[in-house]
C-alpha cells in the first residue's frame, strides 16, 4: 500500500508540474497582448530622435518633442537611412549637412549590427569552416576543411573525415608564435560565403587573451590583440562591413561594449550603460555622420546617439509597461503562484524557466486551498489521511488544485 | 517466477516486438540512403555545413520512432491483460502483487530499452563515419530527448490502460502527452542539452504510477 501511495503522490506531482507549463502557456496564449515596439532614428535634418511605434495598425513617427510625422515625412528626416525609397522617388537631397550625398557612399556607410538575446546564446557544435580572405576569385567558396581549437588546432577534412596533419601543424604552429594559449574558450566569425569578403575568426585563448585568426593565401594570418587586462568577454558578433571601420562588437562579461576597429585592433568603448545580454537587445547603426546604439528589453528603450568618432550627441530613455504590469500579467500573477516555461527569449536553449508571483500569488494559493478543502468537506473526505494533497496545494497553488481534482484518492470512484 | 513473467510478457509482445525492429531498421535505412543521397548531390562539405551551421538533423526521421516504438509494446503487453480481465488472475498469484506487475512493467522497458540501444548504436556509427565527434555528441545529446519521450510514453500509457475508469484513463493520457509534447519540440540541435536532467527525474515520476492502477484494478473499482 505504501508504494501504491508513493505512485500517487509522484503522479500527483507530475500532473501539478505539467499545468504548471501548460496552464500558463494557453493562459497567455488567450489573453497576451500586443505592445507597440518602439524604435528611434537620429534625423540628420532636424539633429533630433525621431519615435517609430508600431501599434497593430500602423506605425506613427513621432519626434522626442511630440511633433508627428506621416512615413513621407519621416523619410525625408531620414535620408540616409531610406536612400532608397528617396532615390526611386527621386527625392533624395543633393547634399546633406553641406555634404555632397552620393548614393554609393550612402550605402557603404550604412551599418547594422545586432545582438538579440536568443541569438547570442544557441547551442553550436564547435568546428568552423576557414574561409580563404584572399582567394582572387570574386566570390567566396565553402573550404573542404572544418577546424576545431582544443589542445592545438586541427582541421578536418570533410570528404575522408580525418585530420589534415599538414595544415593543423601550420596553424598550431602560427598560434603559438603570436603567444596563442590552448585551448580556445570562445571562437566567434560569420562562417557563411553570403558577405563580401572575409575576416576569418576572432579566438579567446585559455588565458582569456584575444586573437585574430584568418586564412591569407592558404597561409595562416595570427595577430594578438591588446585588451584591457579586467576584460572579460560573454559574446563576440563578428560581421563584415565594407566600410572597413570594425571587426565586430564584444559584450563583456560585466556588460560594457566594445568595438573592435580596424586600426591597430584598438578597441573602442561604446559610451552607453553596461546592460544585460539575457535580457536586452542591442542594436547598433551608422551612417554616413551618426551611430544610434540602442538598448531594447521588454519594458525599456535606451537610445544614445554618437558623432563617427564616438562622442555622444544626443540620448533617450523610455519605459512602459511590461505585459506583466498590465491586467493579464497581474491576474496571472494573482492566479498563478509561479509560472514555468520550456522557453524563453533570454536563450535558445530549452530550459525551466520559472516565473515568481511573490505575494501576489498567496491569493491563488489561499483560494485553491479553500476550493479543495469546501469539496473534501462537501464529500465527507478525511482531511488527515490527505495531508501530502494538502501540501501540495499549499505549494503549487491551482496547479497542485488542478491536479489533486484530477487524479482523486486510491480508492474514490470519480 | 521473474523467468516465467518474462516468457508469458514475451508471448504477448514478441509479434509487435519484431514489427518495432523492422520499423527501426527501416528508419534507419533511410537514414543511411538520405544521407549517401545528399552526400552524392551536393559535396561532403556542405553536407557538413549544414549538418554543423544550419542544424540539419539527417537523423530527424527519429523524432517519433522511439515513441512509437514503446506505446505499441506497452499496448501489446497491457491491453490483453485487461481485456477480460486476464490481468487479475496474474494478481492471485501467490506473488505480492506489487512485485508482479513491477516484473511485466520490467519486461517491456527493457525490450524498449534494448531498442533503443540498438538504434543509438547504429546512428552512433553512421554519424561517426561520416562526422567529427563533435557532431556525434551532438546527435546524441539531441536524441537524448526523443528517447526519454518513448519511455515516459511507455509508462504513462501501461498506467492509463491498467487504470479502469475511463475518467481517469483520458486524464492519464491527456498528462502524459502533456510531458511526451514538451520533449517533441523541434528546433535546433542540442536544444534540451540543459534541462534534461530536471525532464528525466520528472519522467520517473510516473515509474510507480502503474500500482495505483493496478490496485484500483484489482480492486473492482468502477
Amino acid at each position: 500500500m505504501n508504494l501504491i501511495k508513493i505512485g500517487r503522490a509522484l503522479l500527483l506531482l507530475v500532473i501539478a508540474a505539467v499545468a504548471a507549463i501548460v496552464v500558463p502557456y494557453y493562459y497567455w496564449l488567450a489573453f497576451d497582448v500586443r505592445i507597440p515596439i518602439t524604435g528611434a532614428r537620429y534625423s540628420p535634418v532636424t539633429d533630433k530622435l525621431i519615435l517609430t511605434r508600431a501599434t497593430e495598425k500602423e506605425t506613427k513617427y513621432v519626434d522626442v518633442d511630440g511633433k508627428s510625422y506621416t512615413r513621407d515625412e519621416f523619410e525625408r528626416l531620414t535620408p540616409l537611412l531610406n536612400y532608397r525609397q528617396l532615390a526611386m522617388a527621386g527625392t533624395m537631397p543633393e547634399t546633406l549637412r553641406g555634404v555632397p550625398i552620393d548614393v554609393k557612399e550612402v550605402a557603404l556607410n550604412n551599418l547594422l549590427v545586432r545582438g538579440v538575446p536568443e541569438y547570442l546564446d544557441v547551442p553550436q557544435i564547435p568546428l568552423f569552416p576557414m574561409l580563404e580572405s584572399q582567394s582572387g576569385r570574386a566570390k567566396l567558396e565553402m573550404p573542404d576543411e572544418f577546424f576545431r581549437i582544443g589542445q592545438r588546432m586541427e582541421f578536418l577534412d570533410a570528404k575522408t573525415n580525418r585530420v589534415n596533419e599538414e595544415r593543423s601543424v601550420l596553424f598550431t604552429q602560427a598560434l603559438q608564435e603570436t603567444g596563442f594559449a590552448f585551448p580556445a574558450k570562445h571562437i566567434d566569425g560569420n562562417p557563411t560565403t553570403r558577405k563580401a569578403f572575409d575576416e576569418g575568426y576572432f579566438v579567446v585563448d585559455a588565458a582569456d587573451h584575444l586573437f585574430h585568426i584568418k586564412q591569407v593565401k592558404g597561409r595562416p594570418y595570427c595577430a594578438s590583440i591588446k585588451t584591457p587586462d579586467d576584460l572579460r568577454i560573454r559574446y563576440m558578433i563578428i560581421q563584415e562591413f565594407a566600410l572597413r571601420e570594425f571587426y565586430g562588437i564584444i559584450i563583456a562579461e560585466d556588460g560594457r561594449v566594445y568595438l573592435i576597429s580596424y586600426s591597430g585592433y584598438k578597441l573602442i568603448a561604446l559610451p552607453i550603460p553596461a546592460y544585460d545580454p539575457s535580457t536586452t537587445t542591442l542594436m547598433v547603426q551608422g551612417d554616413f555622420f551618426f551611430r544610434t546604439i540602442s538598448l531594447t528589453s521588454p519594458g525599456n528603450l535606451n537610445v544614445t546617439v554618437t558623432d563617427r568618432n564616438y562622442n555622444v550627441v544626443d540620448s533617450y530613455k523610455e519605459s512602459w509597461p511590461t505585459k506583466f504590469e498590465r491586467p493579464p500579467g497581474i491576474i496571472a500573477s494573482y492566479l498563478f503562484p509561479f509560472t514555468v516555461s520550456l522557453s524563453d527569449w533570454s536563450s535558445s536553449f530549452l530550459n525551466l524557466y520559472v516565473r515568481c508571483s511573490h505575494w501576489a500569488g498567496l491569493v491563488g494559493i489561499a483560494l485553491s486551498l479553500v476550493i479543495i478543502l469546501t469539496i473534501w468537506f462537501v464529500r465527507k473526505k478525511k482531511i488527515a489521511t490527505r495531508w501530502f494533497d494538502l501540501l501540495v496545494v499549499a505549494g503549487t497553488g491551482v496547479f497542485g488544485l488542478i491536479a489533486v481534482l484530477l487524479i482523486g484518492g486510491v480508492d474514490d470512484s470519480v | 517466477m521473474y523467468k516465467s513473467v518474462v516468457y508469458k510478457e514475451w508471448l504477448k509482445i514478441r509479434w509487435a516486438y519484431a514489427a518495432m525492429i523492422l520499423i527501426s531498421v527501416l528508419a534507419l535505412g533511410n537514414t543511411i540512403l538520405n544521407l549517401k543521397s545528399v552526400v552524392r548531390f551536393h559535396s561532403p562539405v556542405a553536407v557538413w555545413s549544414a549538418v554543423i551551421l544550419q542544424s540539419y538533423l539527417f537523423y530527424d526521421i527519429f523524432r517519433f520512432v522511439p515513441l512509437l516504438v514503446a506505446l505499441v509494446i506497452a499496448a501489446s503487453q497491457f491491453v490483453p491483460e485487461v481485456h477480460s480481465s486476464r490481468l487479475k488472475l496474474s494478481l492471485h498469484l501467490p506473488v505480492r502483487e506489487n512485485t508482479i506487475v513491477m516484473q511485466m512493467l520490467s519486461v517491456g522497458l527493457i525490450g524498449v530499452a534494448l531498442i533503443y540501444a540498438f538504434i543509438g548504436l547504429a546512428l552512433s556509427i553512421i554519424t561517426a563515419v561520416n562526422f567529427p565527434t563533435e557532431v556525434l555528441t551532438s546527435m546524441l545529446l539531441t536524441i537524448a530527448p526523443w528517447f526519454l519521450a518513448g519511455v515516459v510514453g511507455y509508462l504513462a500509457l501501461a498506467t492509463a490502460i491498467v487504470e479502469p475508469r475511463w475518467i481517469r484513463r483520458v486524464i492519464l493520457v491527456i498528462v502524459g502527452y502533456g510531458f511526451v509534447d514538451t520533449l517533441l519540440v523541434l528546433g535546433t540541435f542540442k536544444m534540451y542539452e540543459r534541462v534534461l536532467p530536471q525532464l528525466t527525474m520528472l519522467g520517473s515520476f510516473f515509474t510507480l504510477g502503474i500500482l495505483l492502477s493496478a490496485y484500483r484494478f484489482r480492486r473492482g473499482v468502477r
